[in-house]
């Protein structure tokens, strides 16, 4: 429609900035401005209306009560190195009472600008596939959305980034601490069960909003598909036994990322056979903690030259890092 | 003139493939297609084996928001003269390592956006020669180079 005011994907933007107290923004925030391919943020507000079935006006509905809103939806991305950090903060990080930190979101639309309060990670999966490259699957739920007017699209700065996300090919993979080859695809689940609490009247805002959003236990999985080389897996779920993952991603510019699932059982493995292709196995893996408490246990070094995402792990530690390993990010 | 990212790349694709061993010590002419008074590009027995780099093909399409993803399309060819087939196999054997090898470290261009290089295509043709009574053999291989970019 000629003179109408349109945008693209392209003219949106996203900036993720961690909270000191839920749905309320940093004093000082430290923005990630991240890029995210068509269709990739469906964090948004939705209206469900209370209906009663009054039949007060016959067969026409009268009355439908807008009294709360509910924000939730998925943030996909690619694991940009620049980002990866604050991202699988954002997923698998939890405080000393078990708790995700919050996180105000922008996202930049030109017609909509909108900020997203208190949002937490219900899921992160870190998958990687067809395509190579390693995606990283945000289930978020936040607090509220709100009108972000001031927002401008010169806000995202993007200039001093690595456009080149961690891929497959710069990966290796152990089994047992067996380095494997033929893994096409594989994606670890993280699910925090979070706990949306009740919709409270907050003051300045016109409907009742999340009082809280608590994290509950924690579950990991792993899918993986590989050549049906060995009874590997089916000993595992014939016995019981338990199987080792770790996935060190050596990024060309010298970044590395590094997971570890240091105690996976096996609860099934469909495989795969067909005319045209080898049989291929597709194992279901549940993580444990093991006896250090740590059911995942990850690494993102902005190496050679910057040190500036020190937090490594304190197992395993990387050879190639420039940064001392500082603290563990994982938790019972 | 400032040089373009592609230029860059290319010409950082020639720097390898002169740098081999194998084609250092078999390749008479390097047809550069760099600046200076035109040259003549003309594949005679006098000027085989002859390896050439030339821009082929260029596309862009969004990978996110404000990341471009370009394949950037580069045509390697050769020529060696005589209906023997092995010269010209020698040389494509060893274009293709050196692309493998250029693929495994970027070009050493990942901050600039480069993430891998892929091998498309490689033909072979014999061709008739108007100053020799045998044939020549041209290989043409096609190279994409891989860019990610901040979109303009």
């Amino acid at each position: 429609m000629p003179g109408a005011t349109v945008h693209h994907s392209y003219d949106r933007h996203v900036r993720i900035a961690a909270e000191t107290a839920f749905g309320v923004v940093h004093a000082d925030p430290s923005w990630s401005d991240v890029p995210f391919p068509a269709g990739g943020f469906g964090l948004k507000a939705t209206s469900p209306r209370f209906m009663p079935p009054t039949n007060v006006a016959g067969y026409r509905r009268r009355v439908g009560v807008h009294h709360q809103q509910v924000v939730e939806g998925s943030f996909n991305t690619l694991a940009w190195p620049d980002h990866l950090f604050a991202l699988l903060t954002m997923g698998l990080t939890r405080d000393g009472n078990g708790d995700l930190s919050s996180y105000t979101i922008d996202h930049f639309t030109p017609v909509d600008p909108r900020r997203y309060l208190g949002a937490v990670a219900e899921n992160l999966t870190l998958r990687v596939g067809g395509d190579g490259e390693l995606a990283v699957e945000l289930g978020l739920r936040a607090k509220v959305e709100e009108e972000a007017n001031t927002l401008i699209a010169g806000d995202f700065d993007y200039s001093s980034m690595n456009l080149i996300p961690f891929m497959l090919r710069d990966a290796r993979l152990e089994i047992n601490s067996e380095h494997v080859t033929d893994v096409e695809e594989f994606s670890i689940s993280v699910a925090n069960n979070v706990a949306q609490g009740p919709m409270v009247r907050t003051s300045g805002i016109t409907q009742g909003t999340v009082a809280y959003l608590a994290a509950g236990r924690r579950e990991i999985t792993l899918d993986l598909t590989k050549l049906s080389d060995s009874d590997r897996f089916e000993e595992a779920i014939r016995d019981g036994n338990e199987l080792t993952f770790e996935a060190v991603f050596e990024h060309p510019s010298g970044h590395r990322l590094e997971l570890q699932l240091p105690l996976l059982v096996v609860e099934g493995s469909d495989e795969s056979d067909s005319d045209t292709e080898p049989v291929k196995a597709n194992p279901k893996m549940v993580a444990l903690s093991n006896s250090d408490d740590d059911d995942i246990i990850w690494a993102v070094d902005l190496g050679p030259t910057t040190t500036t995402l020190a937090p490594l792990t304190t197992t395993a530690a990387p050879t190639t890092t420039t940064a001392a390993p500082t603290t563990t990010t994982t938790e019972a | 003139m400032s040089e373009s990212f592609l230029t860059t790349a290319r010409l950082a694709l020639l720097a390898r493939l002169q740098a081999d061993e194998t084609l250092a010590a078999n390749v008479r002419t390097w047809f550069d297609w760099g600046p200076g008074l035109k040259k003549r590009f003309n594949i005679e027995p006098a000027t085989c084996p002859l390896v050439t780099v030339v821009p082929a093909e260029l596309s862009s399409d969004l990978a996110a928001n404000v990341v471009s993803a370009i394949p950037q399309d580069i045509e390697i060819g050769i020529a060696t003269a005589g209906q023997d087939a092995a010269p010209s196999e020698l040389l494509a054997a060893a274009v293709l390592d050196v692309v493998a090898a250029a693929n495994a470290d970027c070009l050493a261009m990942s901050g600039d956006g480069v993430h891998g290089l892929d091998v498309l295509r490689v033909d072979w043709q014999a061709a008739e020669s108007t100053k020799a009574a045998n044939y020549r053999w041209e290989v043409s291989i096609t190279i994409r180079i891989n860019w990610r970019r901040l979109a303009a």
